[in-house]
């Protein structure tokens, strides 16, 4: 649904002009929506929140895991990225039901296996170059690329989303911190006036080579959208990819109607959608308190709030309470069904596996950790190691840096410190101390563990990206599947990988390269030697080089053995053996001491008494 | 502070070394294996395949008495179904190779076994192969009864004392080993450069794999020229092996029938070793105490038994005599399985 244009804490979508409305065909359906709507925020918009099936189990649409679709000119695009244009008309790319799940609520998709993006193994169509490339558009990010610039430098700052700014404002300032808002927005205004810096939105990097990164882009022109594959070559590189919402592990855990509390974010502050009129928040942190206030000042009911904490403190806690919100604590989720109407939710108590609470919902939106996004850090060649509850980066690369989240930075101070000490160690300069304020555990309770379910009681997914790996009911992972950093850092928390390994497999999994694309490689031709070394010593030193025959057609081919014909045949007496083929019979080596000159040649088809050719 | 007594300190964390260690202690040695058990999620670095790239007979002989030791020996830890025939082709390239392959072929024969020959390839039809990751839970069992104590690497320090000793650092303290047996390669290359034998090389390993491909007519393609192995799951998802770093996304690609793009679920990398002439290396290296197996390729689970006699003394003739044939510090000429 959307929200009002006059909504409270601009949840009206600040990325929209609502005075632009316009329509677009999918998969043969009108969709309505507004001028910088992506295709994704308006089909969520206008209630259309499911991909299709896995097996029996609806998946909902989010970012990060929704089809690619065709435009009638152009290339397969991901509907996340793709702004909405108006008069365009879509397909989406992938099998479909004909009898949908959830009717006009569904794409209709039949998803059964991991997809590769298609334009992963392309090639450029284009090249950019600068003194350095920045990947994240976050306060980190824009930092780096503010520092960057500022002392001269070339500066090319891509980010995936239509938008810049991160995740800062989900979180919003801590104590007297400048606001989250103020300080993207001052900074992007900075960067787009000067003429140094490229701000590439809608960009992609999924390759690197050295100093050169593969990125794909989708460029809007005149109203139009095309995908292209674009090298920045750049010799040095910040990677301030921010940090990735771990999803709580609970049977339907992706169902449509479940979104995650920055994802939940996003929707409202920069579309303007909300996925139903009623919402449910599942939580084990502070911020999906500040979340629920903002939404519950829009007009969106809040069911509860179920914190897997006990009794949390918080000024946001206070605050939901004083504006009468309903909450409750030491419970996380269990289970999620679909119903007629919505989402039916059941919770556990802490320390329990059986449901205490059971409720309906139109949304369910869950909070879990964070787990640094350090796919493309390892893409790099970077390495990381498990700690205590997440996977860190570790080891070094000469040409790129970490910033900000991907760090493990928490603050906005210091993830815009952290942005400007990547620049600098990438350019040898000197590097200031960063500090990192937290607000202590006496005031605000710490944030607990991504909620995980003690049992399987239904289909529920490791993370909420397009790797799909679900939970098994019993035994190991299947072995023979992509895993997201997300789907490893549950499966330690599972016990599904034990935490020694998780960097390895991380590794092995997080960066496994892009796809093979046909090779005609050969090995440079050899010929076959005449006396090959791997027959050295076998018979003996100055073996008697003979022809041997047996009538004027049968051929002898290279290996076969030769024995005396008295002698008993087993490999370790074999006195001699075909080196190569002869018209008729072959050339044979055989031992000096061999005293005869009728042999047997064990062939292919069986033993051939042979001579020596006279 | 304590000093733990060994007769036998075997490192190394694959099925080899493990099955190693088992049978030296089942004939009474006191046996300290120093491996870990990796994650099922881990990538195979190695197919456990009774079929060597080798042409003498000496290796075929030894191998084919190893191979009905392994399965009885898996039968009896209780993990038979880890003990799997398997289909195998391998592919030749260039005129060299195919000669090999000749001469493969024919001293298998004599073994007993029917490779089917084609001009670039030869087929093997029930080929021993052990799937390690189903009698991981048993050999750790079977370790445990035959008194072998286990040891992460992670808690061994190995150092080599100015008396040319070899000496060994543990947990609980110093540790006495009347022989170190490096039994895997990850163990050898963390040797001193002037202790590695100059006849082993390191090469890069990288084991990729790519989703659910079109199913191969055999599930395990070996390429040895290419330096490329392929190992087609249950699944159908396929596991690839790559020996060295040159050429290597090209070398990979080649050996797949397509359609492509094939997307790659996984890369793991990391070095391994090969002997410049192709041939094992089993012997004591140049310090006190410190014996090395390598080069033996996907086979060198089925030489266990048989090294482990080696090591006791108490080997057949034959067995003896290939072992000490292979032993660093004696001429390579007659073992060489170079191609040309």
């Amino acid at each position: 649904m959307r929200l009002p244009a006059d909504a409270a804490r601009e949840f009206s979508g600040i990325e929209l002009d609502r005075n632009k409305p316009l329509r677009f065909v999918l998969d043969g359906r009108s969709i309505e929506g507004f001028a910088g709507d992506t295709v994704l925020t308006a089909l969520l918009a206008t209630g259309t929140d499911t991909f299709g099936t896995l097996g029996d189990a609806p998946l909902g649409l989010g970012e990060g895991f929704a089809p690619l679709i065709a435009s009638r000119n152009g290339t397969p695009l991901p509907i996340d990225r793709l702004p909405a244009a108006d008069g365009a008309g879509y397909a989406t790319i992938g099998p479909r039901k004909k009898k949908l799940f959830g009717g006009v609520r569904s794409l209709g998709h039949r998803i059964d296996e991991h997809r590769i993006p298609v334009w992963s193994g392309a090639t450029a169509e284009d090249t950019l170059s600068a003194d350095l490339l920045v990947v994240g558009g976050g306060i980190a990010g824009l930092s780096a690329a503010d520092v960057a610039a500022t002392s001269g430098k070339s500066v090319i700052l891509i980010d995936r989303r239509p938008w810049l700014g991160g995740d800062a404002r989900y979180f919003g300032p801590v104590g007297d911190e400048e606001s989250p808002a103020t300080l993207t927005v001052a900074l992007i205004e900075r960067l787009k006036g000067l003429p140094n810096v490229q701000l590439l939105t809608n960009t992609e990097a999924f390759s690197f080579s050295g100093a050169s990164t593969l990125v794909h882009r989708i460029v809007t022109e005149a109203g139009s959208s095309r995908g292209s594959v674009v090298a920045i070559t750049a010799p040095r590189i910040v990677l301030a990819t921010g940090s990735a919402q771990r999803l709580p592990v609970f049977a339907g855990n992706r169902l449509p109607g479940i979104v995650s509390t920055v994802s939940a974010y996003h929707l409202a502050k920069r579309y303007g959608v909300c996925l139903a009129p009623i919402a449910l928040v599942s939580t084990q942190s502070n911020y999906a308190y500040r979340l629920a206030l903002r939404l519950h000042d829009t007009g969106i009911a809040i069911r509860r709030i179920i914190d897997a904490r006990i009794n949390p403190q918080s000024r946001f806690v206070d605050f939901a309470k004083a504006s009468g919100l309903n909450l409750g604590s030491g419970q996380f989720p269990l289970t999620a069904t679909v119903t007629r109407h919505g989402l039916s939710v059941a919770f556990a108590n802490v320390g329990t596996s059986n449901a205490a609470t059971t409720l309906d919902t139109g949304a369910l939106i869950v909070s879990g950790g964070f787990q640094p996004e350090l796919a493309l850090w390892m893409l790099a060649g970077g390495s990381v190691r498990w700690s205590s509850d997440r996977l860190e980066a570790a080891g070094h690369l000469d040409h790129v840096a970490l910033a900000g989240s991907a760090l493990g930075y928490k603050s906005l101070q210091a993830c815009g410190q952290s942005g400007k000490v990547a620049v600098a160690q990438l350019f040898g300069e000197p590097i200031h101390l960063i500090e990192d304020v937290e607000i202590g555990a006496s005031f605000e309770t710490p944030d607990a563990p991504t909620p995980m379910a003690p049992a399987t009681l239904g289909t529920a997914f490791l993370d909420s990206g397009a790797s799909l790996v679900r939970r098994p009911t019993s035994g190991a992972l299947a072995g023979g599947q992509a895993l997201t950093i997300g789907d490893v850092t549950a499966s330690v928390a599972l016990g599904l990988i034990a935490a020694n390994d998780a960097a390895a497999v991380a590794e092995e999994r997080g960066a496994p390269g892009g796809p093979l694309v046909a090779s005609s490689w050969t090995p440079v031709p050899k010929p076959a030697p005449e006396f090959p070394p791997y027959l050295a010593g076998r018979f003996g030193k100055d073996p008697r080089r003979l022809h041997l025959i047996v009538d004027d057609k049968c051929q002898f081919e290279p290996g076969a053995l030769v024995y005396s014909n008295l002698g008993k045949r087993d490999a370790m007496t074999a006195i001699g053996i075909i080196v190569a083929a002869a018209e008729p019979g072959g050339t044979a080596i055989v031992q000096a001491s061999a005293d005869t000159d009728r042999f047997v040649v064990e062939t292919i088809q069986g033993p051939s008494p042979a001579r020596i050719k006279s | 502070m304590a000093i733990t007594t060994y007769d036998f300190a075997i490192f190394g964390s694959t099925p080899f070394a493990a099955i190693l260690a088992g049978c030296l202690a089942r004939q009474g040695k006191r046996v300290l294996r120093v491996g870990s058990r990796a994650s099922p999620q881990r990538l195979l670095r190695r197919i456990d395949l009774a079929l060597p790239i080798a042409t003498r007979p000496g290796t075929w002989d030894v191998l084919m008495r190893g191979v009905p030791e392994i399965r009885a020996l898996l039968q009896a830890m209780g993990a038979p179904d880890s003990f799997v025939p398997a289909s195998v082709r391998i592919d030749h390239d260039t005129e060299a190779g195919r000669a090999f392959a000749g001469h493969m072929v024919h001293t298998a024969l004599a073994f007993g076994l029917k490779p089917a020959r084609r001009r670039n390839s030869m087929l093997w039809r029930s080929v021993g192969m052990v799937r390690a990751e189903r009698a991981e839970d048993k050999i750790a069992d079977w370790l445990a009864a035959a008194g072998v104590r286990s040891i992460d690497p992670h808690e061994v320090r190995l150092s080599f004392g100015a008396s040319d000793a070899t000496l060994l650092a543990g947990p609980d303290g110093d540790i006495a080993a009347g022989l170190v047996v490096l039994a895997e390669d990850a163990a050898i290359l963390e040797l001193p450069a002037d202790l590695r034998p100059s006849i082993l090389q390191s090469e890069e390993l990288t084991t990729t794999l790519v989703a659910k491909v079109r199913p191969f007519s055999e599930p395990i393609v070996l390429f040895p020229e290419r330096g490329v192995s392929l190992l087609q799951r249950d699944d159908g998802s396929v596991l690839a092996l790559v020996s060295g770093s040159a050429d290597l996304e090209a070398r990979l690609a080649s050996a797949f029938p397509g359609p492509f793009p094939i997307a790659r679920l996984a890369t793991g990398r990391t070095h391994h070793l090969e002997s410049i002439d192709g041939a094992p290396l089993i012997g004591a290296l140049g310090h006190a105490g410190l014996f090395a197996v390598a080069g033996l390729g996907n086979a060198a689970v089925f030489f266990a038994p048989a090294l482990a006699r080696h090591l006791t003394g108490t080997a057949t003739p034959a067995e003896a005599e290939w072992c000490s044939a292979h032993d660093p510090a004696r001429p390579r000429d007659d073992v060489t399985e170079a191609l040309s």
